[in-house]
């Protein structure tokens, strides 16, 4: 399998702490799920902003493979614009990736139906729930069909319904062949749905692999994900 | 309230006023090139000075020939505009919302602060205005002492009023009671200072009514229940009245001057549909990437209020300036008008690129070069053209 992402950070971080995350090596191949494992403020979503090229300091090498339509990220706080209704929002992430008109209608009508937000069509993202708005920003990045999505907590604010939904277009997506990194704290999904897992405490990758993988690592044979994330962090804190 | 609470609350009171004026220098100080300021500013004193003198001693024509009426709106224009701040946040609902006393006691020190505030600039402006009342109008230092004090009075209800407004009410409702409020005032406003002086005890009882009536609200505003959200709301929005305007004339973001960005609070009755192109129709038949850039920034411009009001003020003192000054700073205004109302469209163009939905995609230099010019052109004409058709009407009848 191509490998889709290549992460590979000795250190970056923000200007008052510039190597909040260190030893962050790990990548995303073709047709695979990828879950970033930590507990809050372990350095999750400073890894994806690093990935994302949104830090004033890194230093590594992060490489995609593709040039154009490399990644979609859809962020854990939607981000809109608050005087575009929804369809315009769509077609402006259309233009950005210059999406033709033909494509754009059929994949945009489709996501309105698969998302149940068609009756929302021209409404403004002020007046959505915060699921609505989260589903929005799925839509735009299934819209721009990347070979690699970074999604940061997808499961907060989403309803049961529209989380099945979206876990099945991600399967579908992975199917197709895209890389899929997701950052997430729920442990017993992530289980069940990611193929490999980079497992982050105190800015630091601790374990990366499969589940069998980890639980030869933790010597752990029937351990669950949850019992490994226990174990690196038990560890690591002992030793700290 | 005990003596030690009491110590707390102003002191978190004082540290926000504090923390609020570092935040308005931060934004002028970081934004206004301070060399080129003074290269304006000097010169603009010295002229305004000269007139002001002048306007004193009745030799400057035109400014005796403003009518009242526009000066009386002026006014008006001046307390409409005043706003409570009451420093209050959203965290405190976390734990000072508990604490019923601290929150009066914020509502009170706010209400005194926005009281002291508009005592000093209706002094500036009357400082500013008094050749015009007692040269021209002929007006005794006591009608424009009970004028200042008229005008005072005013901008503290209309703040009082406006803040006891809640969200509560359909938007509809809202907006025809601010209709209502806007209109009934003005009238009054302006037939008290017109036909009031004529009567000696008329604006002395107008004055004692203004006072009894602004303590009565007051009172009603320190123990008004239910609308601390939309208070936070209100205030997030007058911290960044002036900053936004400074960053847009500027074209630079919040980050870029190291201060935290305008957090849009969520709104208890958020407009579902746009009030104009409501399905989202769109303005070009080629969707180019340039097309729908331009067209973006054009709705996005048609649909927010804030942007409107701005640009009506714009051409508003565009047109002041290029109807009523000598005949050679009408041309120099109408220069400026075009730099002033570019630079201001620029600025919302560089906003709206600045903001975080833009960033998560990359877009072509070329495309966003063509539509920015597209963009600002399209609001330019009609705006400049307004302005250059009321400089062309007031050159032929002068």
């Amino acid at each position: 399998m191509d490998v889709l992402l290549d992460v590979s950070v000795q250190h970056a971080g923000y200007t008052d702490h510039p190597q909040a995350v260190r030893d962050i090596h790990f990548s995303v191949r073709q047709g695979e799920l990828v879950g970033l494992i930590g507990a809050n403020g372990a350095g999750k979503s400073t890894t994806i902003k690093a990935i994302l090229n949104l830090l004033p300091h890194v230093n590594g090498e992060i490489s995609f493979k593709e040039e154009q339509n490399r990644y979609a990220y859809i962020p854990e706080q939607p981000i809109l614009y608050e005087d575009l209704t929804l369809w315009e929002h769509l077609e402006l992430a259309a233009a950005a990736f210059a999406i033709d008109a033909f494509r754009f209608e059929t994949r945009a009508n489709d996501l309105l139906d698969r998302f149940r937000m068609r009756e929302a069509k021209h409404h403004l993202p002020d007046s959505f729930s915060k699921g609505m708005q989260q589903k929005l920003m799925m839509m735009i990045a299934f819209l721009i069909d990347p070979s690699v999505y970074i999604v940061d907590e997808p499961f907060v604010g989403l309803d049961p319904k529209a989380t099945v939904d979206f876990l099945d277009l991600l399967d579908r997506k992975k199917k197709e062949g895209a890389g899929i990194l997701m950052s997430t704290h729920i442990l017993d999904t992530a289980e069940r749905i990611c193929d490999r897992f980079v497992l982050i405490h105190q800015g630091r990758c601790l374990a990366a692999g499969t589940l069998a993988e980890l639980r030869q690592h933790f010597d752990r044979p029937s351990a669950s994900l949850y019992d490994c994330f226990q174990a690196v962090v038990e560890d690591t804190d002992e030793r700290s | 309230m005990n003596a030690r609470n009491l110590g707390s609350a102003w002191q978190v009171f004082v540290k926000r006023v504090r923390s609020n004026g570092r935040f308005q220098r931060k934004i002028w100080t970081m934004t206004v090139d301070w060399v080129i300021a003074v290269y304006l500013i000097v010169p603009a004193v010295v002229i305004g000075g000269l007139y002001y003198r002048g306007f004193w001693q009745g030799n400057v024509q035109w400014f005796s020939a403003i009518p009242d009426v526009f000066v009386i709106l002026a006014l008006y224009v001046y307390v409409w505009t005043g706003r409570l701040r009451l420093f209050v946040e959203k965290a405190d609902q976390l734990f000072l919302r508990q604490k019923g006393a601290w929150m009066r006691s914020f509502m009170t020190w706010g209400s005194w602060y926005s009281f002291a505030l508009t005592v000093l600039s209706a002094g500036m402006l009357f400082v500013i205005l008094a050749p015009y009342f007692i040269v021209v109008q002929g007006m005794d230092v006591r009608t424009f002492g009970l004028a200042f004090l008229l005008v005072i009075l005013s901008r503290w209800h209309m703040m009082l009023i406006r803040s006891l407004q809640r969200t509560t009410a359909k938007r509809i409702g809202r907006w025809l009671s601010l209709g209502f409020l806007f209109v009934a005032g003005g009238l009054l406003f302006g037939w008290t200072l017109l036909r009031m002086p004529q009567w000696a005890l008329g604006m002395p009882l107008i004055c004692l009514v203004l006072f009894i009536s602004a303590l009565f609200l007051w009172r009603m505003k320190i123990n008004q229940r239910g609308n601390f959200l939309f208070d936070c709301i209100r205030e997030e929005k007058h911290k960044w009245r002036y900053a936004k305007w400074v960053l847009n004339m500027s074209s630079a973001s919040a980050a870029q001057m190291g201060v935290e960005p305008f957090m849009k609070q969520k709104a208890e009755h958020p407009r579902r549909s746009p009030w104009i192109f409501r399905q989202s129709k769109p303005l070009f038949q080629q969707r180019t990437p340039a097309n729908i850039l331009t067209e973006t920034y054009v709705k996005s411009f048609l649909r927010n209020r804030q942007h409107l009001l701005d640009f009506g003020k714009i051409i508003g003192l565009c047109t002041f300036g290029v109807a009523y000054l000598p005949l050679t700073l009408k041309w120099i205004m109408w220069i400026i008008s075009f730099f002033l109302i570019r630079q201001w469209l620029s600025g919302g163009w560089h906003e709206m690129m600045n903001s975080s939905f833009f960033k998560l995609f990359d877009w072509q230099e070329e495309d966003l070069n063509k539509a920015r010019q597209k963009a600002v052109r399209l609001i330019l004409i009609p705006g400049f053209l307004w302005v250059s058709i009321v400089l062309g009407l007031s050159v032929m009848f002068i």
